[in-house]
């Protein structure tokens, strides 16, 4: 650092105060009930089903429609965030701007960390303090 | 000790993925928030939510594959080769990104 002192200056204040938010944002999303939302993520990467009513898969179908809310149907009762749910089906979350909202512009400031990081990289390289490994590419 | 030329790749790749790549999951995020603005139906307004929502976990595992890539630059296969294949070496070894436990 002592050889980039612009970047100290100007970045790495900015970066560190970043780069805590969004650990502790991560942190969340992992240890949050047990991690079963970043479970419950996963499950809609790898070929699961979001549906709009909890109960889309229950012959004894509860009356209360809940219209507000996304679910992802699962047949392991692990993922669910309620323990004592009788249905496997995981709330992700309501549709609310309240909601949306910040997490767009989370999106941003984790566009400008990764840019931040890249950027010291890139210095750091350029002027031999750190090395790269032999990339196959 | 890595050539003159990995160097110069890697730095390439890290100011092109700053300056392009990297925007990829703001860009599509500000779409759907237009597109939500524009649609009436209750149900499309949540099937995009969830897309946010998914953008916003690739963001943050983009964000992790990188801290990850720098942190193992010298073992084995390189910054630029250990960011791509992130993914794809999490998949082999039988456990898929963000699923801790």
């Amino acid at each position: 650092m002592k050889l980039l002192p612009e970047v100290s200056q100007a970045m790495l204040s900015q970066l560190y105060k970043e780069t805590n938010i969004l650990l502790v944002q991560a942190g969340k999303l992992y240890l949050v009930e047990d991690g079963d939302l970043v479970r419950a993520y996963n499950k809609t990467k790898h070929g699961f089903v979001i549906v709009s009513d909890e109960y889309v898969s229950q012959f004894d179908k509860h009356t209360t429609i809940h219209s507000e809310g996304c679910w992802i149907v699962t047949d392991n009762p692990a993922y669910n965030m309620d323990k004592n749910a009788k249905h496997n089906a995981i709330q992700l979350f309501l549709v609310d701007e309240s909601l949306t909202k910040p997490l767009i512009q989370r999106i941003g400031e984790i566009r400008g960390a990764v840019m931040t990081l890249c950027e010291l990289t890139a210095q750091l390289l350029e002027q031999d303090v750190i090395t790269t490994g032999n990339d196959k590419l | 000790m890595p050539s003159e030329d990995t160097t110069l790749m890697t730095i390439e790749f890290l100011r092109d993925y700053a300056s392009f790549g990297s925007r990829g999951h703001l860009l599509l995020v500000q779409a759907i928030e237009e597109k939500m603005r524009a649609v009436d139906d209750a149900n499309a307004k949540k099937l995009l939510t969830v897309k946010i929502y998914q953008e916003f976990m690739s963001a943050l595992e983009d964000l992790g594959a990188l801290c990850i890539a720098i942190r193992h630059r010298d073992e084995g296969m390189g910054l630029v080769y250990n960011y791509l294949t992130y993914g794809q070496k999490q998949k082999k070894e039988g456990q898929f990104p963000h699923q801790p436990g």
